[in-house]
């Protein structure tokens, strides 16, 4: 063992030289590479920092962990690691996202329940949160928590058809359903958002959809490009090629309002249908017991981090909003996306179920 | 030629460095126990935040080429499965492995790696887009029938007793009832635990069954043993009866061999490209396909090296294959090509059949590295097959210990959960009952594994078809497979039946 | 224990097993989502089970003249199970470990189970002898703080920390 344990650190070390020349050569200027404490993003984030110290609470003085409740790969995990990475520019230590999936998010959450009230451990979710709360499996909700605030909106969840489906527009999509109602399946996973979506489909455009378990967003893109279903919602970016390439259509974006970054997707109203939101945000929060001032702290870092030129660009990529709601602002906001978007269709969701 | 150019874009220093240095920790991430190439992709992505991003691409590609090989160090060495991929590698390895004959068994894994790897990656170069298609195909109808089919390996892996085979999948498959129905949200057989409302994670699962039932095996023998230095035979004795040099294979028995690897690294490229199921079930179907086959089927797991080729070059493969998805169709088969979809995405780039067009220095490029991270892999384990030979003769009061800790680590790492430790030393103690009773537990990994997607792609169809089997037999491909597994179940019943008529004949005899 | 012994005894646990999950399969909440719903295949399982548990149970009592001879033939100290003092030792610690993990912190933890663990495996007497007593206590410390720490600062991995913490 000992041979092979010195053979690891050999190797770590040399991997790390090599990363750091990686990074020498590299291009941009964010070297907050968060798998080490970062001294360049220490001194980056030095001034913050001492403003930081100002409040009179130490805080951070360690690596803080973001607890993202879904498995590596998605795009929740993909914000994560964005808002981490360029947090720790802010807070001068290390922001490590670390992956507690299970349970509809409810495992990740409860870890940090669990964990003590210094603001160490933060948590991100989305509307995700409020399904199992909303099904009854969990108390855990927005308010078992303090909110440090809303960095991300995204309204990018279109409704996708194929192109060879023969749906012209929504509007003909939605007729169709009508005359041959529960023949035109809606593509989604079985208790989660998107099943919530498909009833709201339903009811608000008088729509008859049939709602059919495809999986998760990889399974459903797969079953539209084979065919195999008929409509999806899926966030554009994550088949940008396939609307590009004209072989999926978004027919319609499911959200507020019109995206300005995707101004060629319609929304239900051009239509004189009713808009049907679910755009999604992405949330932050900490253990109820921590101190104000330190939440203070981490929704300043949030807010420095709003504003950064480099997050504004990587969202902007992917077609995401960014917003600043801090603290209970942010708050009211998820409550009012939980009573505007998901409540109303709780019935028909769960008899669904 | 675009391949050519490929490989001139990948050939300058910092790449190529990336390279061997992602395999290296791939390996060394693979050969720990419940450390795959998920977790260490995982780890490693936020260092290529800072790289170009053809370097971070490459740099993850490596890691999950060395990660899907480094299991096998492991499962030869110590007899537990370093990933779930070589869980098969464990049946011939460890028995060679005691037998002394370690180095030859790590070094026909290791050259059957590459070749396994190579295959998928040829395959990957010239059939690409055509086999993704393919893939598209596969409506819940069809993988239904194919996991089906998937799980008569159960036959094959229970060595003596069938009934306690099929007893010992079923015991699995109860264990991965537990948790949440993914048909409706709601929890099962929970007993109301919180923590089991995401179900056993298949990572302790596997490192209690094999390694901490290990540890209690040990532990419970040296009670019998003799006060003497080392219990059992000294691995050092053993290690010096075996002269070999190299892989320890000729070039006699490596051609033999092909002729196993080649329908091996069919069948791992083949489940490689169906998304969602992974080099966790390749391994398992290649090794049951070649025992089938074989004109010795008694021999498997015995420490008989066909048994290594099979798993090797099929878990191999299917990293090939799960990457055809993933560039064509920017879909990501398993977890290990969520991660490197994550690279990409870190980078802004999307794999999918627009990156042929618009970016095919880049997938060449990729291509470039798939096949050098293959050659890498091979060096690196070639050069290192003495070192984790001198693990051996580390002794095992020291050296097993040493491994529970890291396997801790890889529980706890696989979902950042205390908890998982615990189900880790649970099934520690079933593994360990099971082996006191003679019950095979290969087969219990097998139904834990495959058991959820059947019952998940059973349901889905039934959903779409409101309750009736019709339209799944009118599938081509779905049939095929129902055939398939029809002849399998028939074939082992009447073996059976045969094997329990000899036995009554040889009991009648004596 | 003969097999035969062995294969009654499991036979016999697999039926209460079988039991268990037809009997929690009616807490399963009931779902209207496709035909089969959640509980046909835990029901399905439970039937097997029992199907080949009587199987195994129908062979082994078929046999059992065969097994009566072969555990006459065994040696008495296999014949019965007897307390074994290392094998129970390691499940006790083994479980110690994960009820402090917490507390105590992964350093603390590990080390002390690396500590015993090792001398349930030497041979008896080990653990009087200096020699043992070095190496082990070096390699139970010295490989909990280099894992702890390995993990932490190269791959970000927060190990609970416990009180060191």
């Amino acid at each position: 063992m000992k041979k092979r344990t010195r053979v690891l650190s050999l190797l770590t070390a040399a991997l790390m030289t090599c990363s750091l020349a990686a990074c020498s050569g590299g291009s941009s200027s964010s070297e907050a590479a968060s798998s080490q404490p970062a001294s360049e993003a220490a001194s980056q984030g030095g001034s913050e920092a001492s403003s930081g110290e100002a409040k009179s609470v130490d805080f951070p003085t360690k690596p803080i962990q973001i607890i993202c409740p879904v498995a590596p790969g998605g795009d929740t995990d993909r914000n994560t690691r964005v808002i981490a990475q360029i947090m720790s520019k802010y807070l001068g230590v290390n922001v490590v996202v670390t992956n507690v999936d299970g349970g509809a998010t409810v495992m990740g959450m409860q870890q940090v329940l669990d964990s003590d009230p210094d603001g160490y451990t933060m948590i991100i979710n989305g509307c995700d949160m409020f399904v199992p709360y909303m099904m009854g499996t969990t108390d855990i909700n927005i308010d078992s928590f303090k909110t440090v605030g809303v960095p991300i909106i995204d309204n990018t969840t279109v409704l996708a058809v194929h192109k060879n489906s023969g749906f012209t527009d929504l509007k003909d999509l939605v007729e169709k359903t009508k005359a041959n109602p529960n023949t035109i399946e809606y593509g989604g996973k079985i208790g989660a958002t998107n099943q919530i979506c498909g009833v709201a489909m339903n009811k608000e455009w008088d729509a008859a959809f049939k709602f059919m378990d495809v999986g998760n967003n990889a399974a459903k893109m797969t079953a539209l490009l084979g065919e195999q279903t008929d409509s999806i919602n899926i966030s554009y970016s994550l088949a940008k090629d396939y609307f590009t390439t004209g072989e999926f259509q978004a027919l319609c974006l499911l959200g507020e309002g019109k995206n300005e970054l995707l101004p060629d997707v319609p929304v239900p109203e051009d239509y004189g249908l009713k808009n049907v939101d679910f755009s999604k945000f992405f949330w932050l929060g900490v253990h109820p017991d921590t101190p104000d001032e330190i939440v203070d702290i981490l929704a300043d870092a949030l807010q420095k981090t709003t504003e950064d030129p480099e997050f504004i660009a990587n969202m902007e990529e992917n077609y995401l909003t960014t917003v600043c709601y801090l603290k209970d602002d942010a708050k009211a906001l998820c409550n009012d996306y939980y009573t505007r978007t998901m409540e109303p269709y709780k019935e028909e969701f769960l008899a669904q179920q | 030629m675009d391949l050519m150019n490929g490989f001139l874009d990948i050939f300058q220093p910092s790449i190529l460095w990336l390279l061997l240095a992602g395999t290296a920790v791939g390996i060394l991430f693979g050969a720990i126990p419940g450390l795959s190439a998920f977790t260490c992709m995982a780890i490693m992505l936020p260092l290529t935040f800072s790289m170009e991003p053809l370097q971070g691409i490459c740099f993850l590609l490596a890691i999950y080429v060395g990660g899907c090989s480094g299991g096998l160090i492991s499962a030869i060495l110590l007899g537990i499965p370093g990933t779930p991929s070589s869980i098969a590698t464990c049946f011939d390895g460890y028995p060679m492995a005691q037998k002394g004959q370690a180095r030859r068994a790590l070094g026909t894994g290791v050259v059957f790696s590459f070749v396994g790897g190579t295959i998928s990656a040829i395959v990957l170069v010239f059939l690409a887009p055509i086999i993704a298609q393919f893939a598209l195909k596969f409506s819940p109808y069809e993988y239904f029938t194919v996991i089906l089919f998937a799980l008569t390996t159960v036959a094959s892996l229970s060595e003596g007793s069938i009934v306690k085979g099929l007893l010992s999948c079923l015991l699995g498959i109860s264990f991965a009832f537990v948790g949440i129905d993914k048909l409706s949200a709601y929890t099962r057989y929970t007993m109301g635990v919180h923590d089991l409302a995401n179900g056993f994670n298949l990572v302790p699962l596997l490192i209690g069954v094999f390694a901490v039932s290990q540890i209690l095996e040990n532990a419970a023998s040296r009670k019998y043993a003799k006060a003497s230095e080392k219990s059992g035979p000294s691995q050092k004795d053993l290690m010096k009866t075996e002269k070999v040099k190299g892989f320890g294979l000729s070039w006699k028995e490596f051609f033999y061999q092909m002729r196993n690897a080649i329908p091996c690294g069919a069948i791992g490229l083949v489940i490689g490209i169906l998304p969602g199921i992974g080099g966790n079930v390749s391994n398992l179907m290649a090794y049951a396909y070649c025992k089938n086959r074989s004109k010795t089927p008694e021999k498997f797991g015995t420490g008989f090296i066909d048994g290594i080729v099979a798993s090797e070059t099929a878990n191999n493969a299917t990293v090939g294959g799960a990457l055809i998805v993933l560039l064509t169709l920017g879909i990501p088969g398993d977890n290990a090509t969520a991660m490197m979809l994550a690279g990409f995405q870190l980078h802004g780039i999307a794999p999918g059949p627009l990156l042929f067009r618009t970016n095919a220095e880049m997938i060449y490029a990729i291509f470039a590295a798939f096949l050098f991270a293959n050659l890498a892999m091979l060096i690196i384990e070639f050069f290192g097959l003495p070192v984790f030979i001198k693990m051996l003769s580390v002794p095992g009061s020291y050296l097993l210990p040493a491994v529970i800790a890291f396997c801790f680590v890889g529980s706890f790492c696989a979902n950042n959960r205390v908890f998982d430790i615990f189900v880790m030393i649970l099934f520690g103690l079933i593994g360990f009952i099971m082996k006191r009773f003679g019950f095979p537990l290969a087969p219990l990994v097998v139904g834990f594994i495959l058991a959820p997607m059947l019952e998940e792609n059973l349901r889905r169809s039934l959903m779409r078809t409101e309750g009736s089997l019709i339209p799944i037999l009118q599938s081509p491909i779905a049939v095929v497979f129902l055939l398939l597994t029809l002849v399998t179940v028939i074939l082992t019943i009447r073996k059976e039946l045969k094997n329990y008529r000899q036995s009554k004949a040889q009991a009648a005899a004596a | 224990m003969s097999n035969g012994r062995k294969n009654l005894y499991s036979g016999i646990f697999f039926i209460l097993f079988s039991a268990f999950l037809f009997i929690e399969s009616f807490n399963i909440k009931m779902s209207t989502a496709d035909a089969l719903g959640p509980q046909f295949f835990p029901r399905l399982v439970a039937f097997l089970m029992l199907v080949l548990a009587l199987i195994l149970i129908f062979l082994s009592v078929k046999n059992w003249n065969q097994a009566k001879a072969e555990e006459a033939a065994m040696p008495a100290e296999k014949r019965k199970i007897t307390f074994n003092f290392p094998l129970v030792a390691s499940i006790v610690l083994l479980l110690a470990y994960f009820l402090v993990l917490q507390h105590l912190g992964f350093m603390i933890s590990t080390a002390v189970y690396l500590f015993c663990q090792m001398f349930l495996l030497l041979p008896q007497g080990s653990f009087k002898k200096p020699r043992y007593l070095v190496i082990v206590t070096l390699v139970s410390v010295g490989l909990s703080v280099f894992i702890y720490y390995l993990f932490l600062l190269a791959f970000s991995i927060f190990l609970p920390a416990g009180i060191l913490g």
